[in-house]
């Protein structure tokens, strides 16, 4: 089972900020799932406020999040590496690895790298075109 | 059945804003979202900020729009699982064996169990808000309770069994983030950072709030409660300040202090730290004036 296109971008943005040293969990990305789709949702605007709920970055670290999220869905790679060099917020080396951005959504096999939790518990999520 | 008032109030983001407003509690976007998701996902709703900026409050906005009854939890160093969960009627439980006999009793009736905010809420879930209140001043093991009891909301008493909720409560945390609470807490509610408003949002909430306040007045505290806030105070001004500020400067005015003299004058309700006061006093004329103009 895979998840549809939309669901695995969202799925991909979580995975980021795992990577990036958030600190965020499978089940929080569950809940950012459950929230957007019960946000609509309308707009992009949803899909942050979903995701400052749910994925709950720390508040040091929101300028951070704010040059992540537009680059994870904007391609925004200026924004990306402003946010890199916060000196508050150093992004952290010994993670796991920083995925690589941007990455467009075309090429982000669906379902690709989703966990079986995440895999699992968005199966009622609808496919949705997001930008 | 008529819809609750819970799902009336959850119906989307826009009408919770709408409702908050009409309880004179004006959010942003964020928060009412986050309310929204709250009570749609069955979460427990944390709330960090600085000292203030309204936490508490949305707390209890929250439980009349909800037609709930507020039971607050004060958190405080050392509280622990009797004064949060339930404790037994020691003394009531004595004196009902004396007077029994021989009789058998049930020492483990409901007469003799006190219940405390947690196990209150779990008897009436859909009467009943639960604010665990500025839960950074507790320790790590009362955290680790609370943990407990977000997860499936539920209490073993080891004497009655287990006490679940029929239906998720709605629970509100609020923190002042004078430390980081544990991650897996932080993981298990839906989040909310509250900033200080800016100047035209915090204008309204004056004008919302005080008393008979004109509105230039509302504009200029709001500007001058933002630059000192922008000052290293040990204890910057709070909303609730500032329209205490407002209501007490119009009062002064009224009664014939001319403008600048009336903030300055008030001062005393916005600021509260002795130190803070030194500080500001040699600037405020200046903050005043700008405000002012």
């Amino acid at each position: 089972m895979t998840l549809p296109v939309a669901a695995a971008h969202l799925a991909g943005f979580a995975r980021l900020l795992r990577s990036t040293g958030f600190g965020n969990v499978p089940e929080q990305t569950v809940t950012f799932l459950d929230a957007v789709r019960l946000l609509g949702p309308r707009s992009m605007t949803d899909i942050r406020e979903a995701a400052l709920a749910t994925l709950a970055p720390q508040p040091d670290r929101h300028r951070e999040f704010e040059a992540l999220f537009r680059a994870w869905f904007w391609g925004d790679a200026v924004a990306a590496a402003d946010g890199k060099d916060d000196e508050e917020t150093q992004v952290k080396e010994d993670g796991g690895g920083r995925e690589e951005l941007p990455v467009p959504e075309e090429s982000f096999p669906a379902g690709e790298m989703a966990s079986s939790t995440e895999t699992l518990a968005a199966g009622s999520f609808r496919t949705k075109t997001l930008t | 059945m008529s819809p609750s008032a819970r799902e009336i109030a959850a119906a989307s983001p826009e009408v919770l804003l709408a409702r908050l407003r009409e309880e004179r509690y004006l959010a942003d976007d964020g928060l009412a979202t986050a309310i929204f998701l709250a009570i749609r996902l069955g979460k427990p709703l944390l709330l960090e900020g600085a000292p203030g900026v309204g936490k508490t409050e949305a707390a209890k906005v929250l439980a009349n729009i909800l037609r709930c009854d507020l039971v607050r939890l004060q958190c405080y160093e050392g509280i622990d699982a009797a004064h949060a969960l339930y404790e037994w009627n020691y003394q009531r439980q004595l004196l009902a064996i004396r007077q029994s006999g021989d009789r058998e009793i049930d020492i483990y009736d409901d007469r003799f169990l006190i219940a405390r905010p947690l196990l209150q809420v779990l008897q009436a879930p859909d009467a009943r808000l639960l604010l665990i209140d500025e839960i950074d001043r507790s320790d790590h093991e009362f955290e680790a309770l609370l943990l407990e009891f977000l997860s499936d909301f539920q209490i073993t008493i080891p004497e009655r069994g287990t006490i679940a909720a029929k239906v998720r409560p709605i629970v509100v945390l609020t923190s002042n983030r004078t430390r980081e609470l544990a991650e897996a807490l932080r993981r298990r509610c839906v989040y909310n950072w509250i900033d200080y408003p800016d100047a035209a949002r915090e204008a309204e909430i004056i004008m919302a709030r005080a008393g008979d306040v004109a509105e230039a007045t509302a504009a200029a505290i709001a500007k001058a409660v933002r630059q000192i806030r922008a000052k290293p105070l040990a204890k910057p001004p709070g909303i609730s300040e500032a329209i205490e500020w407002a209501n007490a400067a119009t009062v002064l005015e009224k009664g014939g202090s001319p403008w600048p003299e009336a903030f300055r004058r008030a001062i005393g309700v916005l600021v509260k730290d002795e130190e803070d006061m030194q500080y500001l006093l040699p600037q405020l004329s200046r903050i005043v004036e700008e405000a002012l103009a």
